[in-house]
Formats: C-alpha cells, sequence, structure tokens
C-alpha cells in the first residue's frame, strides 16, 4: 500500500506511509486472533523448517575436522599443555603463599579494606575444600585471559586505525556477544574434543569482544587536538601510538582488561557442561542438578566461583582506576615507607616457608574442609525445615505466577483461563467485552495523543488474549518489521526480516516464540520490580548505598550461580528458570533508572517546584520523562541479559531455543546448536537495535552505557 | 616590513581550496585540469572550508589571519601546516610544495622547521610540563640529556621555572599555554603557527601572553601565522592581517589599510570598535610632499596619532613627517587626520584581495 501513498510526495509521505502500514497490520492482527479458526491459512506456522541447514552445517564441519584434523590436534595438544603446566605450578603452590601474595597485592593496589576482603576470599577457598578445583578453574582462566587478550586488543587496535577493518568488526562483535555460550561451545566440542580446550578456546571468543570495544572506545577518543600536536611534532606513527594514545586510552583499555578477566571466568564455569575438566563450575553444576538435597554443597562452591570473581573484578579495578590523573609528587616518586624491593624479598621468604611448610598447610585445608561438609549437611537440613515450613508459600507464589503470570503469556487468556486454574470459563461474551475494552481503550489513548501508549496497550492485550506461542507468524514479522523500520531504517526493517525468515526456515520459529515468552515475562517482571527499586535508589541515599555493592556483585558473578537458589527453591521448572533470569537481568534496570532520574537537569527540577509540583507530580511530569531515554537504555541491557541467562536456565527448566542449543551441545549436533544459537543472536540483535532506535528518537544517548 | 623580503616570501599559498565530504573531494581530484574547482563541484553538497585562498607571507612576518567561528581561518592554519591536506592549490615554504609532498617528508619539516601553538593548549595530560616540551625533540631521536637541557631553557624562555615537573592539570591555563609556546618553540621552528593560542584564556592574563609573544617576535623573528576571531588581538599584533569569510579571504593588508579603505561593509564592522588613534599612523594619513611644512615639528612617519597628539602642543596646526633617516616624506595638517579618524569611507573599488601595503 506504500506504493500508492508514494504518489503523494514529500516527505510527509514516509511518515503517512508507515502509519497506514501500521494501521493496517493492526486490524489484520486483530482479525487474525479473534478468529483463529476462521483463518487458520494465516494463522498455521510457516514452513515447518527443515534440517537441511543444520545438517549441511554438520556436514560442513564433518569436513573441515577431517581436512584439518592435523592442526586441530597440534592446537588442541598445545592449550592443553598450557593449562596442565599452568594446573600444575598451582597445584604445587602452597596456598598460604597465594593468600599471602593476593593480600599483598590488594593492599598495594588500594588498601587494607580491599585486603582484607581479597585475604579471606583466598582463605575461604582453601578451607573450604575447593583449593584445587578453584586451582583448575584458575588455569584455564589463565590461559585463556593472555589470548583473549592479544586477540582482543589487536583487533581492537585495527577497528580503531582503518575504517574498513571498524565495519567489518562492529557487526561482528555485536553478533558475538549476542551469540548464546553454549552455541559455540558445540563446535569447538566437535573440532576439539572434550577436556579444558574447548573451554578455554570459547572464554577467548567471548571474552576479546569486550576488550576490542574498549580498546577502540579508547584510541578513538583520543582528543583531536593531542592527535595534530602529535603530528606537528613530527611523530612516526609509532612514537605516536606509543607515546600519546595508548597512554590517553590507558584508563578505557584497563577497563577493557576487567570486562575481559570477569567474561573469561563466566565462560569457563559455563564450559563446565561439557565436562572432562574437574573445575569448580563442574562442582556447582553437579550439585546444583540434585536440587534441594545438595543445596548446602552448590552454594559452598558457588561462593568460592562468586569469590573468585569479586577478587579478580576488584582487583583489576582497583588496578584501573588507581592512577587517573597523575601529579607532580608522583613523579618527585614520594613513596612512602618501604622500597618495593623489600616487599618482594618478603613475598619470596614467603613463598619458601610456606614451601617447607606445604604438608602442615595442606593438612589443615583438609580437616578444615571436613568441617565445612559438616556446615554443607547443616545448609541441607535447614533448607528441609525451611521447605517444610514454608513449602506451602512458595508452592503458592510459583503456581500463582504459572497460573496467572506465565500461561496466559505462553498459551494466551483464552486457553489459560479454565474453571481449574482461573475459578471461571472464559466465555465468548467475556472475550468479547475483553476485546472491545482493549481496542476502545487503546483507542481513546491513541485519540489522546499517546499514540505509542495505545498501541502498547492494543498489542499487550493482543499477546495476553492469544498467547505468545499461538501469535500468528505474520503478524509478529509484519510487526517486527514494522517497528524496525519505525524505530531504526528500512535497511534495518530489511535486516531484521531476512533475519526472521532464517529462523523460521531453519525450523526454529516455534521456539523462538517461546523463547521471547519467556523473556518476555522475566522482563516484565524485572520491570515491575526494578524500575521503583530505581527510583527509590534516587530519592533515598542510602537505598542507593545498599543497592550499589550489591549490583556490583550480581554483575560480575558468573551466570550459573542464580541457579543456586532458584533450584533449592523451586526445583525445576519454568518458574526456577524465570526466577534465575529476573536475578540476574534485574540490575541494568535498576541502574539505569537511577542513573536517569539522578541526571535530570537541575534546572528543570528547580522550574517544577518553583510551579508547586508536589514531589509526586515532579516525579511523573518530569523526572521520568525527562529520564525515560536512559530508561529504555536500561531496559535494552536488562533484555540482552535475559537473553544470555537464558541459555543458562535451560538447565533449570527453560525450553525453546536453549533448550535446541542445549542438545546441540549434548549430541554434539552442532548444526542444530549453530542454527538455535544464532536464532538467539537475530532475536537479541533485533530487539536490541529496536530499543536503542526508540531511546536515540526519544532523545537519548549512549552516554549512560557507561554504567 | 623590509621591502626585500617581500618579493621572496617564506610562505605562499597558490589557489588553496579545502573542501570536505568524500564525494567532493573526489570531484574535485578528478577534474578535468581546465576546469575550476568551483565548476567541479557544482551539485555536490561540499562543505567549502577554504576558497581560493592566496597568501604571502614575508621572512620574519607576523601574519593574522582573523574570522569569526565557521570562517575557514583554522582550515587555512592546518592546510598550511598540512594537518588538513589541501584538496587543490600548493603550499611553498621556502621553495618547497608542502601540497605534494608524501607524509614522510612533512615529518621531517615539522621535526624541525614548524612549531605550533594550540587553542586547547594541547598539552599530554600524562607528561609533565618539561616531558611535554621535550615530546618534539625526543621524538626526533635526540639524546635524553640535551633534551632536559634544552626544555629547560625553553620552560625559562616562557617564565615557568621551578614548574617543570607539574603536570598539566596542575598548572592555570596561562601557565599551559606558555609550556604550549615552549613546546612548540623548542626544536627552534622557522615557521610558527599559532591557532586561537590565548582564546581560551582571561583577558587579563591574554594581553599580558600577547605582550610576551610581541617581546618573544622582538627577539626570535620567526615567520607567523596567527589565528584569531579577535579583531583587537589582530591589530594588537600583526604586520598583516587577512580577514576571512566562508572560506574566503575577503581582504588582507596592514591594519591601517583595513580601517581607511574597508573592502566591504563587514570589514568596516569590525574596524567601526578599533581606536584609530592607535592604529593610524602618521605615514597612512600625510599628504606625501618632498619638502615638509615651514615651522612645523618634524614626526616619524611611524608615530601614531594618538602619540603625535599626546607629544605635540594644541596649537600645532601642521607636522613635517619624516622617515627613518630624518627625510621630510610628507606633511600632515588637522584636516587630513580629522578626515581619517572619523568614520572609515565604505571604498569597495578601493580594494581588494591581495592588495598588500
Amino acid at each position: 500500500m506504500s506504493v500508492a501513498v508514494t504518489t503523494q510526495g514529500t516527505i510527509i509521505r514516509g511518515e503517512l506511509a508507515t502509519r497506514l502500514a501500521g494501521a493496517v497490520i493492526v486490524l489484520l492482527g486483530i482479525a487474525a486472533i479473534i478468529m483463529p479458526d476462521r483463518l487458520p491459512a494465516i494463522v498455521a506456522a510457516p514452513l515447518a523448517g527443515g534440517d537441511a541447514i543444520a545438517a549441511a552445517i554438520n556436514n560442513g564441519i564433518d569436513a573441515f575436522v577431517i581436512v584439518f584434523k592435523p592442526a586441530l590436534r597440534a592446537v588442541a595438544g598445545a592449550l592443553d599443555w598450557a593449562v596442565r603446566a599452568l594446573q600444575s605450578l598451582l597445584h604445587a603452590t602452597p596456598w598460604p603463599f597465594i593468600v599471602i601474595a593476593v593480600t599483598w597485592l590488594a593492599w598495594r593496589l588500594q588498601g587494607a579494606g580491599l585486603a582484607a576482603l581479597c585475604g579471606g576470599a583466598v582463605l575461604y577457598m582453601a578451607l573450604s575444600g575447593y583449593w584445587l578445583k578453584s586451582m583448575n578453574t584458575l588455569s584455564m582462566v589463565g590461559v585463556a585471559v593472555p589470548l583473549a587478550l592479544a586477540v582482543g586488543f589487536g583487533l581492537g587496535v585495527l577497528g580503531a586505525k582503518s575504517r574498513r577493518a571498524n565495519a567489518v568488526l562492529q557487526p561482528t562483535l555485536d553478533l558475538m556477544q549476542t551469540i548464546p555460550t553454549f552455541a559455540y561451545l558445540a563446535p569447538l566440542v566437535v573440532l576439539f574434543g572434550f577436556g579444558p580446550v574447548p573451554g578455554v578456546l570459547a572464554s577467548m571468543i567471548y571474552a576479546a569482544p569486550p576488550m576490542t570495544r574498549n580498546v577502540m572506545l579508547g584510541l578513538r577518543g583520543v582528543p583531536q587536538e593531542l592527535r595534530e600536536v602529535s603530528s606537528m611534532s613530527g611523530t612516526t606513527a609509532w612514537q605516536r601510538f606509543r607515546f600519546i594514545e595508548m597512554p590517553c586510552a590507558k584508563h578505557q583499555i584497563l577497563v577493557g582488561i576487567n570486562q575481559l578477566v570477569l567474561a573469561s571466568l563466566s565462560m569457563v564455569i559455563i564450559a563446565a557442561v561439557i565436562g572432562g575438566f574437574d573445575d569448580i563450575g563442574r562442582e556447582v553444576l553437579v550439585a546444583t542438578n540434585k536440587g534441594s538435597a545438595r543445596f548446602g554443597q552448590a552454594l559452598a562452591a558457588g561462593i568460592v566461583i562468586v569469590l573468585l570473581a569479586v577478587v579478580i573484578d576488584r582487583l583489576t579495578r582497583a588496578a584501573a582506576t588507581r592512577r587517573n590523573t597523575p601529579t607532580a609528587a608522583d613523579s618527585k616518586g614520594a613513596k612512602v615507607g618501604i622500597p618495593l624491593v623489600w616487599h618482594l624479598a618478603g613475598l619470596v621468604a614467603v613463598l619458601f616457608v610456606s614451601l617447607l611448610y606445604k604438608m602442615e598447610s595442606d593438612a589443615l585445608a583438609v580437616v578444615s574442609a571436613v568441617f565445612f561438609r559438616f556446615g554443607e549437611v547443616a545448609v541441607n537440613e535447614w533448607l528441609r525445615a525451611f521447605i517444610a515450613t514454608h513449602g506451602m508459600t512458595l508452592d503458592a507464589i510459583k503456581n500463582n505466577a504459572l497460573v496467572y503470570l506465565l500461561l496466559p503469556m505462553r498459551i494466551g487468556l483464552t486457553k489459560a483461563v479454565l474453571p481449574f486454574t482461573w475459578g471461571v470459563t472464559f466465555t465468548p461474551v467475556m472475550q468479547t467485552v475483553y476485546l472491545l475494552a482493549i481496542c476502545a481503550g487503546s483507542g481513546v489513548l491513541a485519540w489522546r495523543g499517546h499514540r505509542a501508549a495505545g498501541g502498547f496497550l492494543l498489542a499487550a492485550g493482543l499477546i495476553a488474549f492469544t498467547g505468545f506461542t499461538f501469535l500468528p507468524w505474520w503478524v509478529v514479522f509484519a510487526g517486527v518489521t514494522w517497528l524496525s523500520w519505525r524505530m531504526v531504517n528500512w535497511q534495518f526493517a530489511l535486516v531484521a526480516a531476512a533475519m526472521m525468515l532464517a529462523i523460521t526456515l531453519t525450523g526454529h520459529w516455534q521456539d523462538a516464540l517461546y523463547s521471547v515468552y519467556l523473556c518476555s515475562a522475566a522482563i516484565l517482571v524485572c520491570m515491575l520490580i526494578g524500575c521503583p527499586l530505581g527510583i527509590l535508589a534516587a530519592k533515598f541515599e542510602i537505598v542507593s548505598r545498599i543497592m550499589r555493592p550489591l549490583n556490583d556483585t550480581l554483575q560480575s558473578i558468573p551466570l550459573y550461580i542464580f541457579l543456586i537458589p532458584a533450584v533449592a527453591l523451586f526445583q525445576v521448572n519454568e518458574f526456577s528458570a524465570l526466577v534465575a533470569i529476573v536475578l540476574y537481568a534485574i540490575v541494568p534496570i535498576i541502574r539505569y533508572t537511577e542513573h536517569g532520574l539522578r541526571h535530570v537537569p537541575p534546572t528543570l527540577i528547580e522550574a517544577a517546584r518553583a510551579n508547586g509540583c508536589s514531589p509526586l507530580q515532579r516525579l511523573l511530569l518530569i523526572e521520568l520523562p525527562v529520564a525515560r531515554p536512559a530508561i529504555l537504555l536500561g531496559l535494552n541491557q536488562t533484555v540482552l541479559f535475559a537473553l544470555a541467562m537464558l541459555i543458562i536456565a535451560v538447565l533449570v527448566g527453560a525450553r525453546g531455543l536453549a533448550e535446541q542449543v542445549n542438545i546441540g551441545l549434548r549430541d554434539a549436533d552442532t548444526g542444530l546448536g549453530m542454527t538455535a544459537g544464532l536464532s538467539m543472536a537475530f532475536i537479541a540483535i533485533i530487539a536490541d537495535r529496536i530499543l536503542r532506535g526508540w531511546a536515540t528518537r526519544l532523545g537519548g544517548t549512549d552516554s549512560a552505557g557507561q554504567l | 616590513m623590509p621591502e626585500a623580503s617581500r618579493s621572496d616570501p617564506k610562505i605562499r599559498c597558490r589557489g588553496l581550496w579545502k573542501l570536505f565530504g568524500t564525494a567532493a573531494e573526489a570531484a574535485c581530484a578528478k577534474r578535468a585540469p581546465d576546469t575550476s574547482v568551483e565548476q567541479a563541484i557544482d551539485g555536490t553538497d561540499a562543505i567549502i572550508g577554504a576558497r581560493d585562498v592566496n597568501i604571502d607571507i614575508a621572512r620574519g612576518e607576523l601574519f593574522v589571519i582573523m574570522g569569526l567561528s565557521g570562517s575557514g581561518k583554522s582550515t587555512v592554519l592546518r592546510c598550511i601546516a598540512q594537518l588538513h591536506r589541501p584538496s587543490s592549490g600548493d603550499v611553498w615554504l621556502d621553495d618547497a610544495n608542502l601540497a605534494a609532498m608524501p607524509e614522510s617528508s612533512l615529518m621531517d619539516i615539522r621535526r624541525h622547521r614548524m612549531g605550533m601553538v594550540f587553542q586547547n593548549f594541547g598539552l599530554v595530560p600524562h607528561f609533565t610540563a618539561l616531558q611535554n616540551i621535550a615530546f618534539p625533540l625526543k621524538v626526533r631521536g635526540e639524546a635524553a640529556a640535551d633534551c632536559a637541557a634544552k626544555a629547560a631553557e625553553m620552560l625559562s624562555l616562557v617564565g615557568l621555572d621551578g614548574r617543570g615537573d607539574a603536570y598539566p592539570s596542575e598548572l592555570s591555563g596561562g601557565q599551559q599555554q606558555r609550556v604550549g609556546i615552549a613546546r612548540s618553540l623548542a626544536v627552534d621552528p622557522e615557521v610558527w603557527l599559532l591557532d586561537e593560542p590565548f582564546s581560551a584564556l582571561d583577558p587579563l592574563i591574554r594581553k599580558q601572553l600577547q605582550d610576551e609573544l610581541l617581546a618573544l617576535q622582538a627577539r626570535l623573528r620567526k615567520t607567523i601565522i596567527f589565528v584569531t576571531h579577535d579583531f583587537s588581538e589582530a591589530v594588537r599584533l600583526a604586520d598583516r592581517i587577512a580577514i576571512m569569510r566562508d572560506g574566503r579571504i575577503i581582504q588582507q593588508g596592514r591594519a591601517a589599510e583595513l580601517l581607511m579603505r574597508p573592502a566591504d561593509d563587514y570589514v568596516s564592522r569590525f574596524v567601526g570598535d578599533v581606536s584609530r588613534l592607535q592604529v593610524l599612523r602618521l605615514g597612512d594619513v600625510m599628504q606625501p610632499a618632498t619638502t615638509g611644512s615651514a615651522g612645523a615639528p618634524a614626526l616619524p612617519a611611524t608615530t601614531s596619532l594618538e602619540d603625535m597628539l599626546m607629544t605635540t602642543g594644541s596649537d600645532v596646526t601642521a607636522i613635517t613627517v619624516v622617515d627613518a633617516d630624518g627625510q621630510p616624506v610628507g606633511t600632515a595638517n588637522r584636516q587630513n587626520i580629522l578626515d581619517n579618524i572619523r568614520n572609515p569611507q565604505p571604498a569597495p573599488s578601493a580594494s581588494q584581495q591581495g592588495s598588500a601595503g
């Protein structure tokens, strides 16, 4: 129909066309949703999808393996050797020395507080009996980090220097960071076999992109004037890089290293699903899968992972923020106290002493570990007692969420509202009234000028009516393409349509709808809880103070950990998956809401007060609307986080695409894993671009992206 | 300035164009030899930074390019420094065409013959003042001891002794720009480029640094291109001024010439605020003559009108103007002077680009 309108010419043409297209789609969509029985042809899932594509990928990989077997073997052998060498070294090093060395480092980098935290954390690892497993994990991280550093840094420099390389790198990075982590574990296992090597390589692939991004950001951020200074000083390209660009970008690069190490750890933990290496991630995975019976063990081992992440995060962050602005005092070498040489000599002495008493300290660790096992049993007992007393409440929470939130979102009110669930029947009369109310409500909203709100109410109402998984495929296609067009541009609308087509052709459409449903449910919960928390944090300093370290920790710990409480309290089902996703994905929405509200221009707030706004009016009429772009960017992050967590949540009961990826990994069916994984990446990319486009239209910038 | 040096300029820009936008640049680069740039870029949405700029700058001259923001003054400076490669036209430094030079030769020229001062100082934040000053010496491979000695010398030249170990963030704006000046002079350049060096400073500091710049120039006699948006600064400093608008040079000449014969309304609006008594000299207002008026006091042609009024009695009605050797070159009377300190007489026909004084 846009053809008919093009005759009108002028700029209004595009605007009018989009609106008309939207209106027609809405009308057809309503029709299709209301009368599914009369219109079976347009409701049925499209192109039941063949396995042809997945099979082709499998054949390709098989052929590749046959051809490159010697090379693959060599790479695998080298990496395996490196991991095991580092492992032997870490095992041979006495734990008291590592405790003292880490404490010393933390003290040097920041101070007594960090030293106490890090020292305590490492001590816990030693005494809880998970020392060797932790060291195994560390030895994988230790091999993956330098690899990721080299690759990430090299690509970052390339991307910052060459426009052509950047044009290739940007979309690749977007894709790399949205493909679920399990998806590339599968081909890596096929290529390199079981054991630590696929984990190390996956970790490298996963950890390099944030480094690359930060290097590019840092190098691009070098002020133009300094580049000119450099040129006018007659520097060679290398001198400019060495003396001007690198030091200027240093801080950003250190931020990148922090993210890289955390990502690497996170991925090494995730890679435990492939097994073959006795690391701490495996320990948590096995204990978690046993449910509430081994909650104590899962918790104790999970704490080790959290502590590992926290120590690594705080140490690298302390190194990154230590010296931002040098002062004259620094350059004059005004060092207080003992020179560094003596510190190092002291550490060497500690190493010798601890080597002498290695047997004794290992025995100590074993004894203490025995007590930890008692503790774990006690925790299990406590949990059993807790569930015995509060089981009714927990079940009530779970069942209510399932019946009143998850089920309607999945299969629609028409099928979810039954006498034995809701206690009523959703009669045709009620259905008609419901639909009329939704249409009337959105019509009124649109008529009053709140077109976005009206559209949202209509979409939400119809989705609730029919359920995500029963949405007519072409309504989704048309709606998403239209949104992409409106929020981004027509080029991306074509890309989005192609991506959805790819999902369909690989036979993942129904799974994709399911994944979208579960994520939407989680995001809804995140918004309902996270936004108020963000508002509270912006309004009350005390809330902010409590939330900040909590958020820091939630964001730095590997995703696995969120499964432990979910499974312990709610066993393995859809609701546990929802809980795990919400726990992880809620952080950005809280942060961005607080950030957005705190950065409302003070003049606006003064103006509002001068005009006699009550605090509530000020919040609703001034602060929230101004903060809207920031909140949208937070929502965007939450969506991406939810999709990332979805793949992990499959271990506790999520289904859909994530389950397909997992099956692909389990059966070494690379084709299945890759197509399902790419489908998830496509969903993430579409959601990301639409939400960011929307935020930009509202006048937001990515400045809040530094959070 | 000496007439002799005018025939042998240090820097010559010939038909200099700078276009921004890839399409326009391509159109300009691919044009047939007999087409002008103007014709070639017709139809492309080119952003024109510099439009057919022709400048001659004499050895030892302090040449000011003056214009409002977006007029192209910084673009011209950057084209001369080759920080922007010109889209068309030549930039001659002595007998070398910088516009045709490969980047490697330019590096050599910048290491030895050019120094530049930047509007926002352009100090490297992670270097101390001394390290900043030594940077151009260091990159051209001088020994560390030589760098340090030379940097210390430069630091004291700009009056910052004792602040050498301070980082830029610990210095005031005026001090930072002194470091910038010291750095640009460290390689003892022949050509000194200053891009709005004092615009980011307070008025008092600005005036102080202007005085110091003049004092330095009296000693060093560099060939200077100084960019500013402040006409009074231009008048204070310049041997000659070029006024730019929309990438074009509207008029260039000595301050007095701009004052007395502004090329158009745009120029006359600038010159309107300047004290004519301070800018105009007897040589500008006199009637040329080979003999002086009888009984009139003799004053050099370079005397400003203000000084003339301060030093001569109120009863004096005519003055004999003499040159540096004391030979009479003209006469000035009350009427000449009054004519010239009244509002400018717009005379578009009387001057045009390139009317050098």
